[in-house]
């Protein structure tokens, strides 16, 4: 006879322990720098791989261990989300190199992976891995879209804010590619990152957690400030000198080209997403 | 991928490589594995690749300091995980995650 209680104390450190692998709020502070010193190559596997293994991992164990999910560890959920969405918009708003706005970008992201676990049903499942999945292949989209300027001696070209000032220049498609990918990172409305936010919150309100998605909206706001910054600053400044001497790689162009293209084929896909959440939400 | 390792090789050095191929395999052992035990050395052979990937550029002097910051959360994190399993087998005496007494209460 196992005493439900001790079940739950070993859950919530087994999640604790998995929050600082995922980059959560309270356990964050090793993302930043980590991301901006490491070797670049260490640093593409380190925003992809644990994000995935990690949460599945998550999953796998709240499944087993705590499921349905009681009151204390949605307690749990909506601390770590909610405080990763605002710490990781606040910390963000004030970087200006990008791999540092990537971290912030990807602390915002897994708060909401993880605000999806509150309601505790197999559609939460399906809801926070379909927002994972998205919010790979953006930053999949972001990281190409830095690795595309390479010069010479093979150094990163595009190391802050201010460098993105001279992509236009240069390629003036690449740019609007990054603009769309931001748009969608940011939620804005016909991309894949509206419509998973969009699940989520929906997912929030409907199992009368209506509180936890305003106040993820409201957090999430801080973030669309860098997302706003890194567009302003790829797209809408005027041409600088050194614009025309850039090198653009062509295979990280093509992974950029192919993934904006499976951002912009879910606006294909939105009547039939809106009927879908229709029947899923209201019938 | 291949081509910015060619031109990026006084930067990168090789040996962490092979570690990939052991990365990879203690991925799907963590994705796919119901014993504890399993899911933990699977989590730390994960966690050796990270923290000599992160530790492997030796030109910087910061990122040592990122890279032992990294390692020290890391193990703090493993700590409390381990922690989490043992107090799941003191009281269920199961190294599996499904375990049957989970079932048994109430």
């Amino acid at each position: 006879m196992a005493d439900e209680n001790v079940i739950l104390l070993s859950t919530v450190l087994i999640i604790a322990g998995l929050a600082f692998k995922l980059g959560l709020a309270p356990f964050h502070s090793w993302i930043m720098p980590v991301y901006l010193q490491a070797p670049k190559h260490i640093t593409t596997l380190l925003v992809f791989i644990p994000k995935l293994v990690y949460f599945l991992l998550m999953i796998r164990v709240v499944v087993h261990l705590a499921w349905p999910i009681q009151y204390a560890l949605s307690g749990v959920f909506t601390f770590l989300g909610l405080g990763s969405i605002l710490i990781g918009g606040l910390t963000g708003m004030y970087r200006h190199r990008l791999w540092e706005i990537l971290g912030a970008s990807g602390i915002v992201n897994i708060g909401f992976c993880i605000l999806a676990l509150i309601p505790g049903e197999t559609s939460s499942l399906i809801i926070a891995i379909t927002y994972l999945i998205s919010y790979l292949l953006l930053s999949f989209n972001f990281v190409a879209f830095i690795f595309c300027f390479l010069d010479e001696k093979g150094n990163f070209v595009l190391n802050t804010l201010h460098d993105l000032r001279m992509i236009r220049g240069r390629d003036s498609d690449l740019a609007l590619h990054f603009v769309i990918n931001n748009f969608s990172l940011a939620g804005m409305p016909p991309f894949i990152g509206f419509i998973s936010k969009a699940l989520v919150c929906f997912h929030l309100f409907g199992n009368a957690h209506p509180f936890v998605a305003v106040s993820a909206l409201y957090f999430a706001s801080f973030s669309i400030f860098f997302y706003l910054s890194l567009i302003s600053h790829a797209y809408f400044y005027p041409r600088t000198q050194r614009a025309n001497y850039l090198p653009v790689s062509l295979t990280a162009r093509r992974a950029v080209r192919l993934s904006t293209t499976a951002n912009v084929i879910f606006i294909l896909t939105l009547p039939y997403t809106m009927v879908l959440l229709h029947q899923f939400f209201f019938l | 991928m291949y081509t910015w390792v060619n031109r990026n090789a006084r930067f990168i050095s090789y040996e962490i490589f092979a570690f990939v191929p052991l990365c990879a395999a203690a991925n799907m052992i963590l994705c796919g594995s119901n014993q504890l035990s399993a899911i933990f050395i699977a989590l730390e052979i994960q966690s050796f690749f990270f923290y000599t990937g992160v530790a492997s550029n030796d030109r910087s002097s910061q990122m040592h300091d990122s890279a032992i910051n990294y390692f020290i959360q890391g193990a703090l994190s493993s700590a409390l995980i381990l922690f989490g399993f043992a107090i799941l087998y003191g009281e269920t005496s199961f190294l599996t995650l499904n375990n049957p007494r989970r079932h048994c209460g109430r």
